[in-house]
């Protein structure tokens, strides 16, 4: 199995007691691009990416790595890649030099070659001036970019980048997004997770929209857009919850959908042009006051919007 | 080769850690030091001791007439009354430990049964047997044949059965000095085919002991050494090493065992801290992951105790007695507290269940096993108290060390080796067994 491919999930399932945190998902993954898995928390990003670096055994279903199963093989798959996980796994009472230097042993290297690629990396996550110090004291950020510079010691094809921007400043979010396109650039095939769409669409080559377990959407960023096809989306509140207005609007000409949420209305019309003065007589009829409205073109937010009836972000 | 290299690194964050440097060295040392202090510089004799029960059998019947005039008294036990009108050299060590200058440390009961003796020692109605043999002045008083006094103690207590054997050892040092010295001349005598009786050999032992006793009185010569009974003046006597002794030993034990219990723990903090499932990404097989850790904490236990046997020799004056034994016993206490803590480790869940593991597991375990630590000072330790201690193998850990601080033999210490094994041993097979099945 493989086929060629950098990965290939068949039919992969994780069960956490009743939890069935993942439910038979399939995708493949080409080597030398960028892959995204997006999805809301608790979609089951993380858990996919254990089972494809062998930390969490499969209920069901396999997959390949390089051609190397993770069920049949994982120590085979654990030379292939470097895994960045999402909360940052370094040792803090060791320096930058001693983390690095222990982590590229656990990789296999040793003597010279150890300590020139700690060098090498040191210099990549511009760290070396601070090597000697306690990681500890680092500021997140350094923590960060030590916690991917660990990954790539050992020069891996794959690289597994799981949230890597999570609860950081926008500039050393921007670092981290420049990194990863770097490392693509040098042929290293990426597998990222994210929650905000708009990593997914300026990243990946290729996205899988997850949610609840399983793939929901699969494919090239513009593809996906076409899923939401020309429509354009609106959003509005109002100053009351009235289900009479949201079904008048229903049945209204060149209106595709509408979902409600906490208070916000969500809809996918034709053209908003057209459709908008009529939205405002109908709630007009009904003594609803419209407070705010908001137009949008067509994003990957609102391809998940149109596909689960909730929005992305949390 | 990666074992080694996550020993290497949990022992280098091990001995980093301020925190955990305190608990391995700071405080057993300082708790010892706190008892060197309160009993190191008394002299006065203010203290009161429990009274050791001493089982005295005296079966020494000699075939020859006994002279005491032969022994060199200890210090303090020169007076007439003591060697007056003596037949044998075992009523003589009999009449000095009945003596009042004892009478508060030790409590004698004579028995003529050695039997008896000993099994009121293994039922810890006496601390300590003291058995004359039959031919213990002839053999004293021969220079062929030898003989030697029984100590037969229960290997929990120290303190008093120390003092009896310096006592005892004072009085049969002076005269089997003596007797090396005439055996070389008599060795000459007999090759040069004179022939020499009992009686004559006395004579030749009274000179040579007067001649000594001058001798060492002029400061030359053979060296005197005193008895440290508890009113001695000035230096900290033998009995206060062997408390503050007593003492070490139950905090090196305890804090062996948490020092196990803390470098296991690294299991758990390292899983919630996302190291380990990242060491779990690289190809590293799970057995030299865990195995590296488990050789971290057992390394890390030898270097506390070798650290603390040289602290409490340097610092405290401790005397171990038998080296093979302190060897043996650091390996084994090692070996016992670190399969301990991975025993214990490997039942907790996650790091909340911390205060329960170390107030619940860690220092009840082992306040029972240093039991003996308590009631070395108690005048009357409840029965079987001791042998509480021997629930948990941190009660074997101290008897191991008692042993080797009483200069026991390790075919003594046989029974505490094999059992300090066999707890280690379970606990290994069941923590690993345990953790395996957790991450593996
Ligand atoms: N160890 C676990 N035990 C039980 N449930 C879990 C465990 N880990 C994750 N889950 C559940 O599985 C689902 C997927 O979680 P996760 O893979 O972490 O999602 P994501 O990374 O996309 O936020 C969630 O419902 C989460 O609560
Ligand atoms: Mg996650």
């Amino acid at each position: 199995m493989g086929n060629g491919y950098a990965i290939e999930v068949k039919e992969l399932h994780k069960d956490y007691g009743d939890v069935h945190a993942v439910q038979g998902i399939n995708f493949t993954v080409e080597r030398g691009e960028i892959f995204s898995l997006l999805g809301p928390n608790g979609a089951g990003k993380t858990t996919t990416i254990s089972m494809l670096s062998c930390l969490l055994h499969p209920t069901a279903g396999d997959a390949w790595v390089m051609g190397h199963s993770v069920s049949q093989d994982p120590m085979a798959v654990k030379e292939t890649l470097g895994m960045v996980p999402q909360e940052i796994a370094i040792y803090e009472d060791l320096s930058a030099r001693e983390n690095l230097t222990f982590w590229g042993k656990m990789y296999g290297l040793r003597g010279d070659a150890l300590r020139q690629r700690v060098d090498e990396i040191l210099e990549m996550i511009g760290l070396t001036d601070r090597q000697k110090g306690r990681t500890g004291k680092f500021s997140g950020g350094m923590k960060r970019r030590l916690n991917i510079g660990i990954a790539l010691l050992h020069k891996p094809q794959i690289i597994y980048m799981d949230e890597p921007t999570v609860g950081i400043d926008p500039q050393s979010r921007r670092k981290i997004l420049d990194s990863v396109l770097d490392l693509n650039k040098q042929g290293m095939t990426v597998l990222y997770t994210t929650h905000y769409m708009e990593e997914a669409q300026e990243l990946s080559d290729h996205i899988a929209i997850m949610d609840h377990g399983k793939i929901i959407a699969y494919g090239a960023h513009e593809e996906l857009i076409k899923i939401v096809g020309e429509l354009d989306r609106i959003t509005l509140t109002l100053n009351m919850e009235s289900a009479g207005v949201l079904d008048a609007w229903r049945a209204l000409e060149g209106v595709k959908t509408v979902s409600a949420e906490d208070g916000t209305v969500h809809l996918f019309v034709d053209d908003s042009n057209l459709v908008l003065p009529h939205l405002f007589e109908t709630a007009n009829r009904s003594d609803v006051r419209i407070t705010s409205v908001a137009i949008q073109e067509p994003n990957l937010e609102a391809v998940f919007l149109h596909l689960t009836g909730r929005a992305l972000r949390d | 080769m990666k074992l080694l290299d996550v020993a290497f690194k949990d022992m280098t964050r091990s001995f980093r850690s301020a925190f955990a440097l305190a608990f391995m060295f700071g405080v057993p040392i300082i708790t010892a030091f706190i008892f060197f202090l309160a009993f190191g510089n008394v002299g006065s004799g203010e203290i009161t001791l429990a009274r050791t029960k001493v089982q005295l059998v005296n079966l020494d019947s000699p075939s020859v007439a006994f002279n005491p005039a032969t022994v060199e008294m200890p210090e303090g036990f020169e007076g007439a009354d003591t060697a007056a009108g003596v037949e044998s050299m075992g009523e003589l060590i009999a009449n000095v430990l009945r003596s009042e200058g004892l009478a508060e440390i030790i409590e004698i009961t004579e028995t003529g049964d050695a039997v008896q003796a000993r099994a009121s020692v293994d039922g810890q109605e006496a601390g300590v047997a003291v058995i004359i043999p039959a031919g213990f002045t002839d053999a004293v008083l021969s220079s062929q044949t030898s003989a030697e006094i029984e100590f037969y103690q229960d290997p929990t207590l120290t303190i008093g059965p120390s003092i009896v054997k310096s006592v005892v050892g004072q009085l049969v040092d002076g005269f089997t000095g003596a007797k090396i010295s005439i055996a070389v001349a008599l060795e000459q005598l007999e090759a040069a085919g004179v022939q020499i009786t009992p009686e004559q050999m006395q004579t030749v032992v009274t000179h040579y002991v007067q001649w000594s006793t001058e001798q060492s009185q002029r400061g030359t010569g053979l060296e005197v050494r005193a008895p440290q009974v508890p009113d001695a003046e000035g230096e900290a006597p033998d009995w206060v090493a062997a408390m503050i002794g007593t003492v070490l030993v139950g905090m090196m034990v305890f804090y062996a065992f948490y020092t196990g219990t803390t470098s296991a723990q690294t299991i758990i903090t390292e899983d919630e801290n996302g190291t380990l499932p990242r060491l779990f990404t690289t190809p590293t097989p799970v057995a030299a992951i865990l195995g590296g850790k488990y050789l971290a904490s057992g390394l890390t236990i030898v270097v506390q105790l070798v650290v603390l046997v040289i602290a409490g020799q340097l610092i405290f004056g401790i005397v171990w007695g038998n080296w093979l034994l302190v060897v043996v016993s650091t390996l084994l206490t090692a070996a016992a507290a670190a399969t301990f803590g991975i025993f214990v480790m490997s039942f907790m869940e996650d790091a909340r269940q911390a205060g329960f593991i170390y107030g619940g597991v860690v220092v009840v375990t082992g306040m029972l096993g240093m039991v003996s630590v308590f009631t070395a000072g108690m005048p009357n330790p409840p029965t079987g108290i001791n042998t509480a201690a021997l629930f948990v193998p941190q009660g074997w850990a101290v008897r191991s060390w008692t042993l080797a601080m009483n200069g026991g033999t390790v075919s003594e210490g046989l029974l505490t080796v094999g059992v300090l094994l066999a707890w280690s041993a379970l606990f290994f097979l069941v923590g690993r067994a345990r953790f395996n099945k957790r991450f593996a």
